[in-house]
């Protein structure tokens, strides 16, 4: 017997999906009233209740589906809590494209929420970090020279690829720009004014190369999917987003010195996996949302996910063919840089990944979307996952 | 704030104890013939720990990547900003965690040359940071 993921291609589906953010970074609600609101959101998109959920996925929580299911009083038959940071979501869409396809559930729900800016100046979780961490490896060899937030990760990475490459502050600048030029066009975005490379450059040096806005934003945000198997979903109120390849991999944790090359990330695993698994190639590809939580995370992804070269991602994106104006349509909600960005921000890609093939993006609507991909990236770029999403026409 | 101290453990207390004499310490595998980093209770070649041993390292390398940090999100070193934090690959062929002090952050860079230098914790251990060689 022989075992092939393109089996399940396109037999699962995104139904629902729903995401909230503001202008303004933080939310009324927080914690599991949030969830609560999500998680109806995307009920009512979908036109299924709370009792059809049997699949429930959560990374927020000590046991997280199973406080999940608690709280609302299910019994799911499926539980997944798998945790990979901000790819989380994407593993969950993975996990639950498999347990579809092989019966093991109905209706999977895929939930995240997360209120950093309001609850801003609670430092109580850091403490209680640090003194969590102990010696463990990170509180040893990392911790003590100053090594313990991405920022510092992340700028490790940019600054020997452009040592390798040639890579310039420039051009990484321009990625931010182009988010930019699309979150100009999201009223929910937290930044809709333009941007220039200048400004990018004068922001103040966080960790060089990076400056304050090659990096992501701090607000509140929250996003669910519910998913079901594609025979299920023909009779839902929404045209489903089918599930056409997922591929994941990792490299390392939070420890960054264990990262085998520091300018590869594990997506060079993951896309191929997700792109071999849905049958397609990079022309096929409409739109691209891609976790971007420094400027250097979305040109390492465009690398990583051979849409250019490894070295090549600074000339690929340094004619602005990211943003709204260009060839390559990559983050049309504004990304982790613009639109928001609570710590985990993989549900955002995946849920304007839908948006984008349900045509309702609005006026960053990219004409005809047919087949997107959305890639998360986790740790510090410790965890990548791609999920390949098409419209009906794609199956 | 300063520098944040790190705990010690059963594991690595030979490396730590080695700093009061600034004798820099490298975790090997003898069996696999293979240097360690970060220390591990088994080797992940062989997935033993009767073949791993310490020994001391001539503590030189090159500069993997950097960056120089100005707005440290924790509130460690901020008595000393801008500094530089380091990958840095040794002889050994290890990757390790480290700054390089004794040179301005402009004059680092990456596949710099540099060698072991040590700073005073509290407890009597010191750190191993890196310099030009
Ligand atoms: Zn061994």
């Amino acid at each position: 017997m022989s075992y092939d993921p393109r089996e399940a291609r396109g037999k699962a589906a995104i139904v629902g999906a729903i995401d909230i953010a503001s202008p303004t970074g933080m939310l009324d609600k927080k914690g599991r009233a949030l969830e609560m609101q999500m998680i109806k959101g995307a009920l009512d998109d979908a036109g299924l209740k709370v009792t059809d959920i049997d699949a429930v996925f959560s990374c927020m929580g000590m046991m997280p589906s199973m406080e999940l299911a608690e709280y609302l009083g299910i019994t799911p038959r499926y539980t997944d809590s798998t945790m990979t940071g901000g790819s989380s979501f994407e593993v969950h869409v993975e996990h639950a494209t498999a347990a579809l396809t092989l019966g093991l559930c109905d209706v999977a729900l895929i939930l995240y929420a997360q209120t950093p800016k309001s609850s801003k100046g609670d430092m109580g979780g850091m403490a209680g970090m640090m003194s969590m961490m102990g010696a463990s490896p990170m509180a040893q060899w990392d911790l003590p020279y100053g090594l313990g937030t991405p920022s510092a990760s992340y700028s490790l990475a940019a600054q020997r690829h452009m040592a390798l490459y040639g890579t310039t502050s420039e051009q990484l600048a321009q990625i931010a720009v182009s988010t930019r030029e699309w979150a100009m066009m999201n009223p929910n975005a937290r930044f809709q004014e333009a941007l220039t490379i200048d400004e990018v450059l004068s922001s103040p040096m966080v960790a060089a190369p990076l400056h304050k806005l090659d990096c992501c934003l701090v607000t509140d945000g929250a996003g669910a999917l519910i998913l079901t198997r594609a025979d299920r979903a023909k009779d839902l109120r929404r045209d489903p987003v089918y599930i056409l390849g997922t591929g994941t991999a990792h490299t390392h944790a939070m420890s960054i010195s264990q990262m085998p090359d520091i300018t590869t990330t594990s997506a060079a695993i993951s896309g191929p996996k997700a792109f071999s698994m849905a049958g397609i190639t990079h022309d096929d590809v409409d739109v691209l949302m891609t976790y971007d939580s420094f400027t250097i995370t979305t040109l390492l992804a465009l690398e990583d996910l051979g849409f250019c070269k490894k070295g090549e991602g600074g000339a690929f994106v340094e004619d602005g063919k990211l943003g709204p104006k260009g060839s390559f349509p990559t983050n049309t909600n504004g990304g982790g840089l613009s639109y928001t960005h609570p710590g985990m921000y993989g549900m955002f890609v995946l849920v304007e990944a839908v948006r984008q093939l349900r045509g309702e993006s609005g006026p960053r609507q990219v004409p005809n979307a047919k087949l997107a991909v959305a890639n998360g990236c986790g740790g510090v770029l410790s965890a990548c996952s791609t999920v390949v999403l098409g419209t009906e026409e794609t199956l | 704030m300063a520098r944040f101290e790190p705990q010690t453990n059963e594991l690595t207390a030979p490396f730590w104890d080695a700093t009061k004499e600034e004798r820099y310490l490298v975790q090997w595998c003898t069996a696999c013939n293979k240097a360690i980093y970060y220390p591990r209770e088994v080797c992940p070649g062989c997935l033993l720990s009767d073949n791993l041993e310490w020994r001391e390292s001539p503590g030189r390398g090159e500069v993997y990547t950097f960056n120089v940090t100005h707005k440290p999100g924790l509130p460690f070193m901020t008595d000393r900003l801008p500094f530089v934090v380091a990958l840095v690959t040794l002889e050994e062929g290890t990757r390790v965690v480290t700054n390089i002090v004794n040179c301005d952050p402009s004059e680092v860079s990456v596949g710099m040359p540099v060698k072991v230098a040590w700073e005073d914790l509290s407890d009597g251990r010191k750190i191993p940071v890196f310099e030009p060689a």
